[in-house]
């Protein structure tokens, strides 16, 4: 990897961290039965409440947190081995492809069917996107080298 | 195997990311200290028992929340059965997702100021899937309340001010100590996390016969 693709990992990996907290800090929640600290008013208990957050009796931010874990584990292995660097941005690429369709379907959902939206999860959907869109960056940049 | 400097870079990010967690987790189980009772129950907050009892409850509620109305039950049937031994005080917090939040908490305080606001209360609860339709006067009519009186408090701008400020004050009492979701309770001036309404049974009882 070159200093530029260094960087993008880096932050991707940390965007990644980030993702896997504030999944965890809502599961818990999710879990608990407990209230969510949250700036969109009664969004986030709506939300917490709804059958539709419990696709197929999963949890949503337990699926945003096995997500993130994923990336966080592929970023890390970039790190390891320069020779699987390019295969695992693949990998990158797929799972951040089935993040924004993921946070694209719950965003949806929120606003149409629960009629409420949930801070947390749009912070982690646009976050979902700038990985997917640092990956990109970096499959132009690793081409060009 | 020989770890390089971006490797290395990693764990140590990860390492500092556990600490913070470690330390915001540490910081977060502390045992808080709990509440006076002077400060959750107000001179004007509705209460219900014995004004002495050794053990108070007091609810951070919404008439059009679920699962307030699956806990109000659980309330009543805690002061029937001990009321000599509890004393139980009801606070406003209406949330923003819910329409008639605000104006049920009106109707009950109007009720409450002619000494009827545990009868609207239950009768809130009771009717919670027709309060879109505000049916305030059928309730106060079946009260029995003085419905020139009642009307005067939903429908007066003055007197509609004066109660909604009593309402808010307990919403913005209740952002000030941290309350995000209904039903909220403070036992003896301790925030319980209750996963089932059978659990409020069991904490209130636990107290009583200790």
């Amino acid at each position: 990897m070159n200093a530029k693709e260094k960087n993008l990992n880096r932050i991707m990996f940390i965007l990644s961290i980030a993702g896997f907290l504030m999944g965890a800090y809502v599961l818990q929640s999710f879990l608990r039965q407990t209230g969510i600290i949250c700036l969109t008013g009664g969004g986030c208990e709506a939300v917490r409440k709804s059958a539709l957050s419990y696709p197929f009796g999963v949890p949503v931010p337990a699926v945003g947190m096995a997500g993130y874990a994923f990336l966080i584990g592929l970023t890390f292995l970039r790190t390891v081995n320069e020779k699987l660097s390019t295969k695992l941005l693949w990998w990158v690429l797929g799972m951040t492809t089935f993040g924004i369709c993921f946070v694209t379907w719950f965003t949806y959902t929120e606003l149409f069917l629960i009629k409420g939206v949930c801070m947390w999860c749009a912070i982690s959907a646009v976050n979902m996107y700038i990985i997917f869109a640092l990956t990109i960056i970096s499959i132009k940049v690793r081409k060009q080298s | 195997m020989k770890l390089t400097s971006e490797t290395k870079l990693f764990i140590g990010i990860f390492a500092f990311t556990i600490l913070i967690i470690t330390v915001a987790m540490v910081i977060m189980t502390r045992p808080t200290k709990p509440l006076t009772k002077e400060e959750l129950i107000l001179p004007t907050t509705n209460t219900k028992g014995q004004k002495d009892a050794p053990v108070w409850l007091v609810e951070f509620s919404d008439f059009q929340c679920p699962a307030c109305k699956a806990f109000s039950g659980v309330v009543a049937d805690l002061i029937s059965k001990y009321p000599d031994k509890l004393l139980i005080a009801y606070r406003y917090f209406p949330l923003d997702i819910h329409p008639q939040a605000i104006p049920s908490a009106i109707a009950a305080e109007a009720a409450g100021k002619q000494g009827k606001f545990w009868e609207m209360e239950q009768l809130l609860f009771a009717n919670q899937e027709r309060l879109n339709e505000a049916p305030y006067k059928d309730f106060a009519n079946a009260l029995g309340l003085n419905l020139d009186r009642f009307e005067n408090d939903l429908f007066n701008p003055e007197a509609n001010a004066i109660i909604k400020k009593l309402v808010m004050a307990d919403v913005s009492y209740g952002n000030s100590i941290g309350i995000n979701a209904t039903p909220t309770f403070f036992l003896n001036g301790v925030k319980l996390n209750l996963l089932a309404p059978a659990d409020l049974t069991k904490e209130v009882e636990n107290i009583i016969n200790k």
